[in-house]
C-alpha cells in the first residue's frame, strides 16, 4: 500500500468522514444492530453491496485519472511516449501540421476524458437510488476535495465538479499519485466498513477490541470485493457493466435516518 | 425451453392497438378483449406462463415496443414460480415519445433449487412514462430460497442517460441475513416510477420512496410475506406526487366526470 491510500484510509484524514455512520445509527435505533454479532452481519452485507460498488468505481476512476495524468505529462514533454489511448486518438485525428495534430489530440483526449468522468458520475448515481446516500457520498467527496487539492494538486479534479462522489474522488487521487487501481479499491472498500464499525462502538458502547477483530475477520471478503472491483474495472468496455449490487435495507435505513431530522443524532448519515 | 416473444403497441386515434404480437411456449401474451378493453385508451396484455416456468433450461426473452403516445399495461395473471435448475428471463422495453408503460407482474417465487436470472432493460424517451414493479419472494412458505440474480436498468434519451441500475440477489445466506441487505426478510418489492412530478422522499416502517438523481423515483419495501410487502409498496407508490395526481384523474374519469367537470368542481370549492 502506498502512502496516498494509507492517508486516505486513515480515520484522522481531514475529509469529514467521521460524521457518517453508513446506516449504522439508524440500524441501531431500530434494533437491527445490537451487538458484535449483528454488527458483523451488517458490515459483511455493506461491504459486499455498497462497498463493491464504491470499490469498482474507485478502481475505474484510478485508471482514468492515471491515463489523464500520463496524457497530460507526455503532451507537456512533447515526447512520443504516449499511452495507447492517445495513440488511437492521434491516428484518428491527423490534420496538417504537427502542432495542429498535437493540439487536436489533446483536445480530443480532453473531450473523451470529460465524457468518461461524466459517465462514471451518472452510473454511480444510477447505482445509488437513495437520495440520502447520494447526499452523504457527495458531502464526503466535497470535504475530501478540499484536503486533496492541497496535498495532491491536479487539474483532473476540475472534471469531477465541486461535489464529486467520494469513491470516485478517492480513486482519482490514487490514480494521480501513481497508485494502482487495486489500492484505490482496497482503500474505498475498507472505508465502507471501518467508519460504520467505529460508529457502532460509539453508539452501542461495544468492546473496541472485539469490533476491531470483526474488521480483521472481514479480510477474505474484502479481498474478494477488491478482486472483483479491479477485474471488472479493467475488463468492462463500458461503464454500465460495472457491478451494481443493491442493498434494499441500507437504502431504507438511509432514507429513514434523514426523515428523523428532529431526533437527536450523532451522525449525518 | 427457449422462447422469443415480441410485442408492439401503437396509438391509433384515441386508442392503443396491439400491432405485433408473437409469443411461444412457455410464455404467452394474451391481449385483453371485449367492451371494457375497447373503452380503455390503454392496451392491456396479460403475461401467461403456458407451461411450468421458469424451470431449469428455460431461456425466455421478451421485447416490447410502445410507439409514440401509445399506452400499454402489461400484467401477470399468476405468480411465477422459479423451479429447479438454471433459468433466465430477459425483458427489453422501448418507449417512444409520449408513450406509457405499466409493467405489473405478479410476484416471482424463488424456490429452493432454483437458479433464476433476470434482466429488465428499459429505454425511454424523455417524455415517456414508465412504472415497473418487481416482487421477489425467497422460497415458498417455510422453504429456503434458491439462487436469484436480477438486474434492472432504466435509461432515458435512447439509453444514453442512466436513471437506475441495480442488481438484487437472493439465496446467499450472508446477504439474506445481513441487516444492511435484507435483514432476514423473505420478500422484496420495488417499483420504479418515471411518472410526472417526483417530489420529496418519504418513508414508513418498512418502505421508502426516494427521488432518483436524474429523473424518476424508486419505491422499496421489504417484509416477511408477499401480502404485507405489497401493502407497504402500495403505500410508497401512493406517496409519489406524479402517480397520485394521475391516479386521481383516472378515478374521476371512471366516475364519468370530464376534466372540465373536475376543474369547475375544484374552482367552486371555497
Amino acid at each position: 500500500m502506498g502512502l496516498t491510500s494509507l492517508v486516505l484510509a486513515d480515520a484522522r484524514f481531514p475529509g469529514g468522514g467521521h460524521v457518517h455512520s453508513g446506516g449504522v445509527e439508524e440500524a441501531v435505533a431500530r434494533g437491527l444492530v445490537q451487538d458484535v454479532e449483528t454488527l458483523r452481519g451488517f458490515l459483511l452485507g455493506r461491504l459486499r453491496t455498497a462497498g463493491l460498488v464504491a470499490a469498482a468505481f474507485a478502481a475505474a476512476a484510478a485508471r482514468l485519472a492515471a491515463r489523464g495524468t500520463d496524457a497530460r505529462g507526455t503532451d507537456a514533454r512533447g515526447t512520443d511516449a504516449r499511452g495507447t489511448d492517445t495513440d488511437a486518438w492521434a491516428a484518428q485525428a491527423s490534420p496538417a501540421g504537427a502542432w495542429a495534430a498535437q493540439a487536436s489530440v489533446a483536445g480530443a483526449w480532453a473531450a473523451q476524458a470529460s465524457r468518461a468522468w461524466g459517465a462514471l458520475d451518472a452510473e454511480f448515481d444510477a447505482r445509488t437510488p437513495s437520495q440520502a446516500q447520494r447526499e452523504a457520498s457527495r458531502a464526503q467527496g466535497r470535504g475530501t476535495l478540499r484536503a486533496v487539492r492541497a496535498a495532491w494538486p491536479s487539474p483532473v479534479y476540475d472534471e469531477l465538479g465541486p461535489r464529486p462522489h467520494h469513491a470516485l474522488l478517492v480513486g482519482a487521487v490514487c490514480g494521480i499519485a501513481g497508485e494502482p487501481p487495486e489500492e484505490a479499491a482496497r482503500c474505498v472498500a475498507y472505508l465502507a466498513v471501518s467508519g460504520p464499525a467505529s460508529a457502532a462502538v460509539r453508539l452501542l458502547g461495544l468492546d473496541p477490541f472485539a469490533v476491531n477483530a470483526v474488521l480483521i475477520h472481514l479480510e477474505p471478503a474484502l479481498d474478494a470485493v477488491v478482486e472483483t472491483a479491479v477485474h471488472t474495472a479493467a475488463h468492462t468496455a463500458v461503464t454500465e457493466d460495472l457491478p451494481a449490487p443493491g442493498a434494499p435495507v441500507l437504502d431504507l435505513l438511509a432514507q429513514a435516518h434523514v426523515a428523523h431530522r428532529g431526533r437527536l443524532r450523532l451522525f449525518a448519515s | 425451453m427457449r422462447a422469443r416473444a415480441l410485442l408492439t403497441v401503437e396509438r391509433v386515434g384515441d386508442r392503443s392497438v396491439v400491432r405485433e404480437l408473437r409469443s411461444q411456449s412457455p410464455l404467452s401474451l394474451v391481449p385483453r378483449r371485449g367492451t371494457a378493453a375497447t373503452l380503455d385508451p390503454a392496451a392491456t396484455v396479460h403475461l401467461v406462463g403456458s407451461a411450468t416456468t421458469p424451470l431449469g433450461g428455460d431461456d425466455v426473452e421478451l421485447a416490447v415496443h410502445v410507439g409514440p403516445a401509445a399506452k400499454l399495461v402489461l400484467t401477470g395473471v399468476a405468480a411465477a414460480v422459479a423451479l429447479a435448475g438454471t433459468s433466465s428471463l430477459t425483458l427489453r422495453f422501448t418507449l417512444d415519445e409520449g408513450a406509457t408503460l405499466q409493467y405489473l407482474p405478479e410476484p416471482t417465487v424463488v424456490t429452493a433449487r432454483a437458479d433464476h436470472h433476470t434482466l429488465l432493460r428499459t429505454e425511454l424517451h424523455e417524455t415517456a412514462r414508465v412504472r415497473l414493479r418487481e416482487i421477489l419472494v425467497g422460497g415458498r412458505a417455510g422453504e429456503q430460497p434458491g439462487r436469484y440474480r436480477g438486474t434492472t436498468r432504466v435509461a432515458t434519451g435512447l439509453g444514453s442517460c442512466p436513471v437506475l441500475h441495480q442488481t438484487q440477489e437472493f439465496g446467499d445466506p450472508a446477504l439474506q441475513a445481513s441487516s444492511a441487505v435484507l435483514a432476514g426478510n423473505r420478500v422484496l418489492g420495488t417499483e420504479v416510477l418515471l411518472w410526472g412530478a417526483d417530489g420529496e422522499a418519504a418513508t414508513g416502517e418498512s418502505w421508502a420512496l426516494t427521488p432518483l438523481a436524474r429523473r424518476g423515483s424508486l419505491a422499496t419495501a421489504v417484509g416477511p410475506d408477499a401480502v404485507s410487502t405489497q401493502r407497504a409498496l402500495a403505500q410508497a407508490v401512493a406517496a409519489h406526487p406524479g402517480w397520485a395526481e394521475s391516479s386521481s384523474e383516472r378515478t374521476l374519469r371512471s366516475l364519468g366526470m370530464s376534466e372540465n367537470a373536475v376543474r369547475s368542481t375544484t374552482e367552486e370549492t371555497p
